[in-house]
């Protein structure tokens, strides 16, 4: 414990702010080290002469609180309380509760079976969901006279060349096209 | 055999907590911010009075602080902490007051000073030390207080802050700490600290 350590361990003493066991520790110092008793001593004088700090106006009490509770009547009042259990939280909570339904329900109408927002995945047998594009709303009539497949080319789809274009994450698996021109298209240099 | 009167005084033996006071003027309860100026208004002049020396002044920053208190109270994080709040708001409104007076509506305040204060005229000194009647301590006394007064004055703002609620008033650590915006620690060094540099500024008294 270096001087400075030691004088604001008795500060703490002569604040009766010392935890139990520092205190006695300290206490067993001040026992024997003349130097640890010394700044006890000057310490303890300077509490004195903060001691003799001058007493407060004498002030009568009742009428000061009188006087400010006045000023309190004029002032503002403070801003509605949130401690109180009123309508206003009853409402939130009634509020919050009705979105949640409302979310949950709408969920759940959109993903029922037979739901006109799902996609028709039986043609190319993969799993899961297209969030956007293709409505089955219309099945094209009589034999397509040409189907095309919106992917990755043959010879790019098990390769890493494609990869890089992250920027699509869903696509339709299959657009049929009753009536129409033949897709001169180039897909073999697109990555889809 | 009839039973016995209930006693009043064991309904409710204990007053309400700051916070129970706190939350009830939030519901309306203009009348319970009374009872916290009533727990309150000495401590908050006192503070007052020690930053500013002037028991005017000081009534009427305490006078202010409970004001802005009152129309803040909604934003006190911790109602059970209001003491340390309120001193918060008193040591500033003290800090600041020199730098200029605000044009406000005030009730007079200078007729609740009590007439036996006669250590208004800002030369310090201990009053009830020099009325020992003994004319060589009694100038001691002033001088001291003088001295006290002035090193109070050019100690930096959080340990003064510190020695004024905590060796003054005897604020607890923590009231002071919330008041102080630090923790309790930090409130033991700011008043170790202070006191050594009490101790440099009047080393002439030891």
């Amino acid at each position: 414990m270096n001087l400075e350590e030691l004088e604001f361990s008795i500060s703490q003493y002569l604040d009766g702010t010392l935890p139990p066991l520092e205190r006695a520790a300290l206490e067993g110092r001040l026992a024997n080290d003349p130097q640890a008793q010394e700044i006890l001593a000057e310490q303890r004088k300077l509490n004195e002469l903060l001691a003799t700090v001058e007493p407060l106006p004498a002030v009568n009490w009742e009428k000061l609180s009188r006087r400010i509770s006045r000023s309190v009547d004029q002032a503002e009042a403070p801003a509605v309380s949130r401690y109180r259990i009123g309508g206003g939280r009853i409402a939130i909570g009634i509020t919050a509760a009705a979105c949640l339904l409302i979310a949950a329900t709408v969920t759940m109408v959109l993903l029922r079976p037979g739901s006109t927002y799902q996609t028709n995945t039986q043609a190319t047998g993969v799993q899961g969901f297209a969030s956007v594009a293709v409505l089955t709303t219309e099945q094209p009539q009589g034999t397509p006279i040409t189907q095309i497949r919106i992917g990755p080319a043959p010879r790019l789809a098990s390769g890493a060349v494609w990869r890089h274009s992250d920027v699509v994450v869903s696509r339709p698996a299959q657009v049929f096209i009753a009536k129409g021109r033949i897709n001169s298209q180039d897909t073999a240099s697109l990555p889809f | 055999m009839e039973p016995k009167a209930a006693d009043s005084t064991d309904v409710n033996p204990q007053p309400p907590s700051d916070g129970r006071l706190v939350a009830l003027v939030l519901a309306g309860q203009r009348r319970s911010f009374d009872e916290l100026i009533g727990r309150y208004q000495r401590q908050a002049v006192a503070v007052s009075y020690r930053l500013l020396g002037n028991s005017h002044d000081a009534l009427e920053v305490t006078q202010d602080a409970f004001l802005k208190a009152y129309s803040s109270l909604h934003t006190l994080q911790k109602p059970e902490a209001f003491g340390g709040w309120l001193m918060r708001i008193v040591s500033n409104l003290s800090l600041n007051f020199r730098r200029g007076r605000k044009n406000r509506q005030q009730l007079p305040l200078d007729d609740c000073l009590g007439t036996g204060q006669g250590h208004e005229n800002g030369a310090g000194g201990s009053e009830w030390m020099a009325r020992s009647g003994d004319p060589v301590r009694r100038l001691e006394s002033q001088e001291m207080g003088r001295r006290l007064q002035k090193a109070l004055t050019e100690l930096p703002e959080k340990q003064r802050l510190a020695i004024v609620m905590f060796t003054l008033e005897q604020m607890s650590q923590k009231q002071v700490a919330e008041a102080l915006q630090c923790s309790v620690e930090a409130v033991k060094w700011h008043v170790f600290q202070g006191r050594k540099k009490l101790k440099e500024l009047m080393k002439e008294y030891f």
